[in-house]
């Protein structure tokens, strides 16, 4: 598919989804651009903000796309994930039957409620794009896109995503409280019924498949190159940070900035883009010292001072 | 922390026990990978190469831990082994007996040094352990790490193949097939009940389809929910713990046909039900073409999205069906208990004491029920309410009797409770009971007009009740009033304590108690009894003895608790006197070594503590047990 296709088919799914979910434009935009590039986000967001519509919205654009929506409770196992093998007696065999994870769109919600063994099911199966159950490999076909939440309100009986597995995401954001004027046309929108539910698909799960080849050819200058990684390794160089951001982040911070130069029409990426995109897909992966904690700094302050000294390429 | 524990096993390397041969070295370093921390693991049985740089090390702690994840409950087996010379390659198997289809194959690298066998630090690897790495020897152990890994692959298909056989043949032993073309519906559900009860996940599916040749309604959920019901917590909870938990009180019914359709009907009373009445389950019965009987579980077992409240099935006591089975259910649970005579007060609250200290439901349940022969049926709930309010951490609650008194048709059981969860101190408990026709039970509350005998008398005791600790309550402890004059045998110290953690593992309170002494003070049983209570709520389930000494009157076992989480073990010290009956544990004494300057102040506030009861020479022979098990700690410690 030629970047100029690429650019119509995301401009649909971009549509189609901003008609149901009201003003959250950029942060719509970004995370499509994440699923493009074959990775997958983390919303941390309080309740009600539009987390399990967006993913519904999402699986509803394109069609012949299966949704999966994931309850985390401590009580879930890994085979409420990953699946399990049944004995048939018909056949006298044991049979896989795939868990949720096998869909093309998961909602993993309140991720952090499930315990670390479940949590880890998920993050692995994210990272190597397949699930290894009873000693067998299943990989996972199609787009494959996590949408997980975190709810930040809520402390107790939870279980914080280990700090190691944060960089499985490529991106963390949240979609945040939209103005009172946007929450009066929500309320118009649902008066009869959820505009979600007569939604139909804008784009074919060909063309998605398709969407996410054509992102690898959007290009990513030398000089590009440089200044992601000098951003990313300029984290390893902060008194304030005690685990930096690794390679890992690099190479999300290139392949989501390129998804997001199509869904903005262009074959190739601006040093606007990864500024754009660097605290979403840096952010996340950075672990503080308690100091620093403290005093008030996040990971989000750091990168954007980062991206206030690193010399922009021209 | 990865790196401290590292660091500290590495330094003790010359620890190690090797094995005489590679299978017990791999079984070793398996058991202790599943069984204890990483740390120990290694600290034992590891031939980790001291070259070995910071970064691999962490990650090999990390390769444990992945696989203690992975592990399972069964017992470790050999499944393969070869050997080449000074190397070995041991594949072990774990299989569930009641789950043919859960089992793991695990692979160790095995080195010999020294003329006795180590398992190499990586699984499935012969990497960073103390080798050769001369040409002949590095070519010997990649042919044996090739068959290792090869014949774990193999190894594994072979199980997934035999899993099915494996399956039908545990459900055979169980429930044959040719069994289920006669059996009936009633029976069929006894029968799954007691495969529940002995959690066994072949001999469940059995009775719900897993010979039939027809297909099952729902059968990949049925699976699914019951594959999760065995191997989670769920089988311990509402609705599962109706099947499968001993303590449920269960009456089955006759199978009814109506209409064409077989059920069977059951009842089932949990102490712990938050409805406080029996819950009433129907069973359908169906037959597939081949004439098998399977049971149909009804929708709570096999819904996700079920909650106690909202889906249980209370039983309807306008119904007389469910009437009748209740009668049963009542019946069959007075069958159980041994004679009460309920025309006498003393005999009830006798009764009610016993079961209340031993936590059986059953029995309690049984002889409360007999009351409700007049028809009160309403009655019951509230014998399962006051059965939770005084069992609530049952086994981690003490009671005793502290009085008793009958006046007219009245009668009031005084419990002196002491619960560890709440280890403020003593709490009564107060039983009234009331006759009626010549029958003594119990009541809900305080009578509308309680005899004034029993009141007075209640006041007369209750400060007394609340501030001395009754003998019928901490009696399973020894009460000392002072030290022996006799050193403790250390053996015989060492057996006590290892009785006392068994039933701290197991949250038995009162058999704590039973392996403890305590001063003959209410300010030392209180002691004691909160001391227990921090070991129920913050104790660590893996203990090590590092060392067990006697020293003039005293006794002294020094442990290291590693507790679940990653926080760095502590070292308590446990002291002993002796007794009549044997070395007991002074639960009073709580020493924590190498804790801290806070935790410090704190031992030596008990020791002076101690010198304001006890003889100057008692305490110091203490102080020499204590210094002594410092050092060691503190060496441990600095091997860090």
């Amino acid at each position: 598919m030629s970047i100029s296709a690429s650019y119509e088919v995301a401009s649909r799914l971009e549509s189609s989804i901003e008609s149901i979910i009201r003003g959250q434009s950029r942060t719509i935009r970004r995370i499509l651009a994440c699923m493009a590039s074959g990775g997958h986000v983390l919303l941390e967001d309080v309740p009600g903000t539009g987390k399990t519509t967006l993913a519904k919205a999402l699986a509803q654009s394109i069609s012949g796309a299966t949704f999966k929506r994931v309850q985390f409770t401590p009580d879930l196992l890994p085979s409420d994930i990953l699946g399990l093998s049944i004995f048939d007696p018909q056949t006298s065999s044991f049979r896989f039957q795939p868990g949720p994870i096998f869909t093309d769109i998961l909602l993993a919600d309140e991720i952090n409620r499930a315990s670390p063994r479940v949590q880890s099911a998920l993050l692995e199966s994210m990272a190597e794009r397949q699930a290894t159950i009873d000693g067998k490999a299943y990989d996972f076909q199609g787009i494959f896109f996590v949408i997980a939440t975190q709810n930040p309100v809520e402390f107790r009986g939870t279980y914080p995503l280990p700090e190691a597995q944060m960089d499985r995401f490529s991106m963390q954001c949240g979609l945040g409280y939209v103005t009172e004027d946007e929450e009066v046309g929500i309320l118009a929108d649902q008066q009869q019924e959820h505009p979600v539910n007569k939604m139909s698909a804008s784009i074919s799960h060909d063309e998605m498949i398709a969407l996410m080849d054509a992102v690898k050819k959007v290009r990513f200058s030398e000089e590009l190159q440089h200044y992601a990684v000098k951003i990313v390794a300029a984290t390893r160089h902060r008194s304030e940070v005690k685990l930096a951001a690794s390679p890992r982040a690099s190479l999300a911070l290139m392949k989501t900035a390129q998804a997001l130069s199509i869904f903005e029409g262009r074959d190739f990426v601006l040093p606007e883009t990864i500024q754009e995109l660097a605290a979403d897909v840096i952010a996340h992966r950075l672990v503080l010292s308690p100091d620093a904690k403290y005093a008030g700094v996040t990971g989000r302050s750091i990168v954007a001072e980062l991206l206030e000294t690193i010399p922009v390429p021209v | 922390m990865k790196h401290i524990f590292v660091s500290l096993l590495f330094a003790l390397q010359g620890l190690a026990t090797a094995a005489d041969t590679p299978e017990v070295a791999a079984m070793d370093f398996a058991v202790a990978i599943k069984t204890s921390t990483i740390a120990g693991a290694q600290e034992k049985l590891c031939a980790l190469n001291p070259d070995t740089g910071e970064a691999k090390k962490a990650k090999i702690v990390g390769a444990w831990s992945g696989l203690r994840d992975t592990m399972i409950t069964a017992e470790f087996e050999l499944a393969d082994q070869k050997t080449d010379g000074d190397f070995a390659a041991v594949i072990l198997k774990q299989a569930d007996p009641e789950n043919a289809n859960n089992f793991r194959i695990y692979g160790f690298g095995i080195v010999k040094r020294e003329g006795a066998w180590l398992a190499a630090p990586v699984p499935s690897s012969f990497e960073n352990s103390i080798v050769s790495y001369e040409a002949d020897s590095l070519a010997r152990r990649k042919t044996i790490q090739q068959w290792m890994l090869g014949r774990e692959v193999s190894l594994r298909e072979e199980m997934q193949k035999n899993a099915a056989t494996n399956l039908l043949e545990k459900m055979r032993q169980f429930m044959p097939a040719e069994k289920l073309k006669t059996i009936g519906g009633k029976e069929l559900l006894e029968s799954f009940v007691k495969a529940c009860r002995e959690k066994n996940q072949n001999a469940a599916l059995a009775h719900l389809g897993g010979y039939s040749s027809d297909e099952v309604d729902g059968w990949v959920r049925i699976t699914r929910r019951l594959t999760k019901a065995f191997t989670g917590d769920e089988i311990n909870k509402w609705p599962w713990r109706l099947l499968a938990d001993p303590s449920t009180i269960t009456c089955i019914g006759a199978a009814e046909e109506v209409a064409g359709e077989i059920a069977v009907h059951m009842l089932a009373l949990h102490q712990n039900g938050i409805t406080e009445e029996p819950e009433y389950m129907i069973f359908a019965v169906k037959h597939d073409e081949q004439g098998l009987a399977r049971l149909e579980l009804p929708y709570v077992f096999v819904n996700d999205d079920v909650t106690e409240g909202d889906d249980g099935a209370v039983m309807d006591s306008s119904e007389e069906d469910q009437v009748k089975l209740y009668e049963q259910l009542r019946a069959e649970a007075r069958a159980k208990l041994s004679q009460i005579d309920v025309s006498k007060s003393d005999a009830l609250a006798s009764g009610i004491e016993k079961t209340i200290q031993s936590g059986d439901f059953a029995s309690y349940w049984g002889m409360n029920s007999i009351a409700s022969d007049e028809g009160k049926l309403d009655d019951l709930p509230m014998i399962v309410d006051l059965w939770q309010k005084l069992q609530a951490n049952s086994s981690t609650s003490l009671f005793g009797r502290v009085g008793f008194l009958e006046v007219n048709d009245q009668a009031l059981l005084v419990i002196q409770c002491y619960n560890s969860t709440n280890a403020d101190g003593i709490t009564l408990k107060k039983l009234w009971l009331k006759r009626e026709k010549n029958v003594w039970s119990l009541e809900e509350d305080i009578p509308e007009l309680p005899e004034e005998k029993i009141t007075a008398w209640l006041e007369e005791n209750k400060q007394k009740w609340t501030s001395e600790w009754a003998d019928s309550l901490v009696g399973g402890s020894v009460r000392v009033g002072g030290l022996a004059n006799s050193t403790p045998d250390g053996t015989a110290v060492r057996d006590v304590f290892t009785k006392w953690s068994a039933a701290l593992k197991e949250k038995n309170l009162p058999q704590m108690m039973s392996q403890c002494a305590t001063f003959n003070d209410s300010a030392s049983v209180m002691k004691m009894l909160r001391n227990l209570s921090g070991e129920l709520q913050y104790g660590s389930p893996s203990m090590e003895i590092l060392d067990v000494a006697t020293a003039g009157r005293w006794g002294a076992v020094c442990v290291k608790q590693t507790p679940k989480s990653k926080s760095p073990p502590q070292y308590p010290l446990y002291v002993f006197v002796g007794t009549d009956q044997g070395p007991r544990l002074l639960a009073q004494m709580d020493f924590k070594l190498d804790a801290g300057r806070s935790r410090e102040f704190l031992n030596q506030q008990s020791f002076q503590n101690l010198s304001k009861t006890l003889p100057e020479a008692a305490v110091s022979e203490l102080r020499s047990l204590y210094d002594k098990f410092s050092s060691l700690v503190k060496e441990k410690s600095a091997a860090k």
